[in-house]
């Protein structure tokens, strides 16, 4: 994989913050700082992807290739969050459909 | 005959109904919905139990219809497959229900497989319950209103 180097400037608290995290996980700076950084980016995805399955702009499928897991990793999430996913007018029309 | 997308395959395969569902309908889906049910998810427990029950029921649309935004290529393949054998899509979310609906294409829930199962005399009105509460509480949202409205009808 390419890599390539990114800078930013951050403030003391969030500097002293990034060196606790490597005292105690025993990293030098720049793992420390590609670790977290692949976690929330990760985070960032899952949520942002069930943000968009909850309204309606995503799809199961399109939610878990965009947030990088399989189907059932996003259904235990789903789970956990309780997000309301369910298309309901169309359970509504299924409803219907049986009572015909 | 029906297609089944993605979500009715993870919540029929929660509550291990896929066998159930052959015993009403003919039932298929698209090579892509396989891989990220079973290839893509190789550590889950419901991957081997859906391998079983799917592996013979894999077909791949010969015409695609063009990929719209929030849909995965699983979803279109399964919206084009249903387009093109004529038969019913089991989808359960807004995005996919809706683009199959502009497609001309008869689309269903997972909450109507459950009605079916009912209807033909595969399930007991108990069961029916049972299955309903156990999906909703695997993650298959419904709100109060609704849950009740779908107790009702049975």
């Amino acid at each position: 994989m390419t890599e390539i180097t990114l800078s930013t400037r951050v403030d003391k608290h969030l500097a002293r913050d990034i060196e606790g995290y490597m005292e105690a996980e025993h990293l030098e700076k720049a793992s420390a700082v590609r670790r977290l950084l692949y976690k929330s980016v990760h985070e960032w995805k899952l949520q942002y992807a069930l943000d968009k399955l909850e309204k309606g702009e995503f799809t199961i499928t399109k939610a878990s290739d965009f947030a990088e897991v399989d189907v059932f990793t996003l259904a235990s999430k789903i789970k956990a969050s309780g997000i309301r996913w369910v298309d309901e007018e169309g359970v509504i029309k299924d409803i219907k459909s049986f009572r015909g | 005959m029906l297609v089944l997308d993605s979500s009715p395959i993870i919540y029929l395969a929660k509550l291990r109904l896929l066998e159930r569902l052959a015993e009403i309908d003919k039932y298929y889906v698209a090579s892509s919905v396989f891989i990220e049910v079973v290839e893509k998810a190789k550590d889950s427990t419901e991957s081997e139990y859906i391998r079983k029950h799917l592996e013979h029921r894999i077909k791949n649309p010969r015409t695609l219809i063009s990929e719209a935004y929030g849909l995965s290529k699983a979803d279109t393949d399964s919206i084009s497959l249903a387009k093109e054998l004529s038969c019913q899509l089991i989808v359960d979310e807004k995005k996919g229900r809706e683009f199959s609906s502009m497609n001309s294409i008869d689309n269903h829930g997972t909450v109507y497989i459950l009605f079916q199962l009912l209807r033909k005399g595969v399930i007991t009105k108990t069961q029916f319950k049972e299955y309903l509460s156990r999906m909703v509480s695997e993650g298959f949202w419904l709100s109060i209103k609704v849950y009740e409205e779908i107790l009702k009808s049975v």
